[in-house]
């Protein structure tokens, strides 16, 4: 499948892969080309770092929709989003608050300060989040999210479930039924609840689960509003028009993490388009003599310089070239060691490596000039 | 501990860091926190599990997952075993311990933070950068938020054994801008956090040493701008601007890293063609730890303190 097929048929295209792979600049230029075809984007970055911004040549952009200024004549539109876990979460609360009264107590609530900004996975779970509101918006043709290196993407997929579970209607209700007969633990306390209640107690004192089980108390009429919201998300990971897409980079460790992605997004029934493999250094294949190709040609170009110039210069490029072949052959090794682990339809995009860096529009709309789809043997040279 | 941007090797350099210091005659384990799938077993070509697991003379080695941990947590802070029973066989004490966030991490840093009474380092292979800093910042979070019981008090121990003197971190960096900035940015977001951590060194990966003279540089940039030239001359240029560029990046990076935040750098080469995939990931930790040994030695020399 070519990439510009893959961004026309689809409205949510979600970025997975380790660590330093490009995924950010991938999910950017995805974007980029997409607004090239006409497309109205939303580039969406749930990492911590400002890497999206970086690479879009912006200082950086909060949690706002920030339009990126393209050249004139590109008739799509082109929007970043990073996300920032406390507004956004104090945006839920306020959405399913049935008034403000459970609103204030809730974004005052000791316990829920804690947990909406410091704790792990709530920046997974308002990713989700996050990404159903701009999905559900119907202002983007295509959304691109990118997601968090290796060990976190896949929390992503299951912090909803996560949170939900958190928030579950029976640990609500071990809570509760004690709080709201009598608000003095223990004696009312019966049966397992009583068990449960004592044995959370030995693990993380009681004043805590006092503040939690208020906290949860503010929160049970929320919990509706929170389920729902995650089950539309599970459904939108579902649709025909979404797909992920596996980033990673010609070297071990990431093409390995490449194939655990395809196994585990395949036992999850996820859609996958296949794996975009990054700075690659394609070449022609075989050693090449610096002296004989470019002998001549240094000789003219060197009059003014040191006399030991060209003769170092040459034994350089050897070095150089030689080292670039290797590397070539390495990946291409990579390349075809995931090859067979690919469905019939997911296609593996070699995208070659830029010379310099990408961190201007510019440079971005050059990332797939020469990409070619290893899996499909019509696009092959 | 070490963390840094994903890519940069980090687990790598841990895994040298292991068998170098091991060789100056300390015993030292070596673990990964709460690892999906560990990539220090690759480093050291073994596999390994919760329990330490040799993988060289003096040097251990573990992935602290968490459910053992949990299992010895309990057990060392509860000590009734009937209670602990009840604890790990009762599900919905169990849906509860795996939903309250930070729970997990603290069980786990606990466990890694006992070590220190067994060992004589921890080297510990954080999360990359950003996750690294929320997991550093749960302790005191659990801290504050939890104002009695057992969870507190660990995570007051665990705060202490951070901002103590034994205690540094390493950032894992490579000679990329965009690692440069996101390295800047991590050590001051750290030194805001966690102001009494201390973060002395930065380990500069795959570095290549100035080695092309001016007249070179300029015979690349007049050949880089004629025309016509054949494929084969294209692709010669290409191989030499690609390490022109390396070796550039590499002194712009070294600039920086000293100039913005001034920390001491550690410059580890390139290795092979293949930045020492092709001899295999053991072969590249000793490669690393070899680097190491040579730094120290230098250091030694100098009279420096190691």
């Amino acid at each position: 499948m070519s990439l510009n097929a893959l961004f026309a048929t689809h409205k949510l295209i979600i970025c997975v892969g380790s660590g330093g792979v490009g995924k950010t600049t991938t999910a950017a230029a995805i974007g980029l080309q997409a607004a090239k075809e006409g497309r109205r984007v939303l580039v969406l970055t749930i990492d911590p770092a400002r890497r999206l911004a970086n690479s879009l040549g912006l200082q950086q952009f909060g949690n706002e929709e920030t339009r990126i200024e393209l050249d004139e004549g590109i008739s799509g539109e082109l929007w970043a989003m990073m996300l920032d876990t406390q507004s956004a979460f104090d945006a839920l609360i306020r959405r399913v608050s049935p008034d403000q009264a459970t609103q204030d107590r809730i974004l005052t609530n000791r316990v829920y300060r804690h947990i909406s900004d410091s704790f792990g996975g709530s920046q997974e779970y308002m990713a989700t989040e996050q990404l159903y509101d701009v999905v559900a918006s119907d202002k983007y043709d295509l959304v691109v999210l990118d997601t968090p290196p290796v060990k976190n993407a896949l929390d992503f997929l299951e912090s909803p479930g996560r949170l939900v579970q958190f928030l579950d209607k029976r640990i609500l209700s071990w809570f509760l039924a004690p709080y709201e007969e009598d608000r003095v633990f223990g004696r009312l306390f019966r049966g397992t609840s009583a068990v449960v209640f004592k044995l959370l107690g030995y693990i993380f004192g009681r004043e805590f689960l006092d503040e939690l089980s208020e906290f949860l108390f503010i929160f049970r009429d929320l919990y509706d509003g929170f389920r729902e919201r995650h089950e539309a998300v599970v459904t939108l990971f579902g649709l025909d028009t979404t797909t992920f897409a596996i980033v990673c980079a010609p070297n071990e460790p990431s093409v390995a993490v490449a194939g655990y992605f395809l196994a585990e997004l395949k036992g999850r029934g996820m859609p996958c388009a296949g794996v975009l493999m990054n700075q690659m250094h394609p070449t022609l294949g075989q050693a090449i003599e610096p002296s004989l190709v470019l002998g001549e040609l240094c000789k003219e170009a060197s009059v003014d310089l040191d006399e030991h110039t060209v003769n170092q210069f040459l034994a350089r490029l050897k070095i150089n070239h030689r080292r670039l072949l290797g590397l070539s052959m390495a990946e291409q090794a990579l390349a075809d060691r995931l090859r067979p682990m690919l469905a019939p339809q997911q296609s593996l995009w070699q995208v070659p490596r830029l010379e310099g860096e990408v961190h201007d529009i510019d440079a971005l709309g050059h990332v797939f000039d020469r990409v070619r789809d290893a899996a499909d043997p019509k696009t092959l040279e | 501990m070490l963390t840094g941007k994903g890519g940069t090797g980090k687990t790598r350099i841990a895994a040298a860091i292991g068998l170098a210091s091991a060789e100056q005659g300390r015993r030292v384990l070596v673990v990964e926190a709460d690892a999906q799938r560990s990539a220090l077993a690759e480093a050291y070509g073994t596999d390994l599990a919760y329990e330490p697991t040799a993988v060289a003379p003096n040097v251990w080695a573990a992935n602290i997952t968490f459910q053992p941990a949990l299992n010895d947590w309990l057990n060392h802070t509860i000590r009734a075993s009937r209670v602990v029973g009840l604890i790990l066989n009762n599900p919905m004490v169990q849906v509860f311990l795996d939903a309250t966030p930070g729970a997990r991490e603290i069980v786990v840093l606990s466990r890694v933070v006992s070590y220190l009474d067994d060992f004589d380092q921890v080297v510990v292979d954080l999360p990359a950068s950003g996750h690294a800093v929320a997991l550093l910042k749960i302790p005191d979070t659990a801290n504050r938020l939890m104002r009695t019981g057992p969870i507190h008090e660990r995570s007051g121990e665990i705060m202490a054994v951070l901002r103590g003197p034994d205690t540094a971190l390493g950032i894992v960096a490579l000679p990329e801008e965009m690692v440069v900035n996101e390295t800047v940015e991590l050590y001051e977001k750290l030194e805001q956090i966690l102001p009494d951590l201390s973060v002395p060194l930065v380990f500069l990966n795959r570095c290549a040493a100035p080695t092309m003279t001016d007249d070179e540089h300029k015979l690349l940039a007049r050949l880089s701008k004629s025309t016509d030239l054949s494929k084969q001359a294209e692709e010669l240029l290409i191989a030499g601007r690609w390490d022109a560029e390396l070796e550039r990046a590499t002194a712009d990076s070294l600039g920086r890293l000293h100039s913005e935040i001034g920390v001491t750098v550690v410059p580890f080469p390139r290795l092979g063609v293949l930045g020492g995939f092709e001899g295999g990931p053991v072969r590249v930790t000793q490669q690393m730890a070899g680097a190491l040994r040579r730094r120290m030695l230098t250091e030694a020399r100098k009279g420096a303190t190691p």
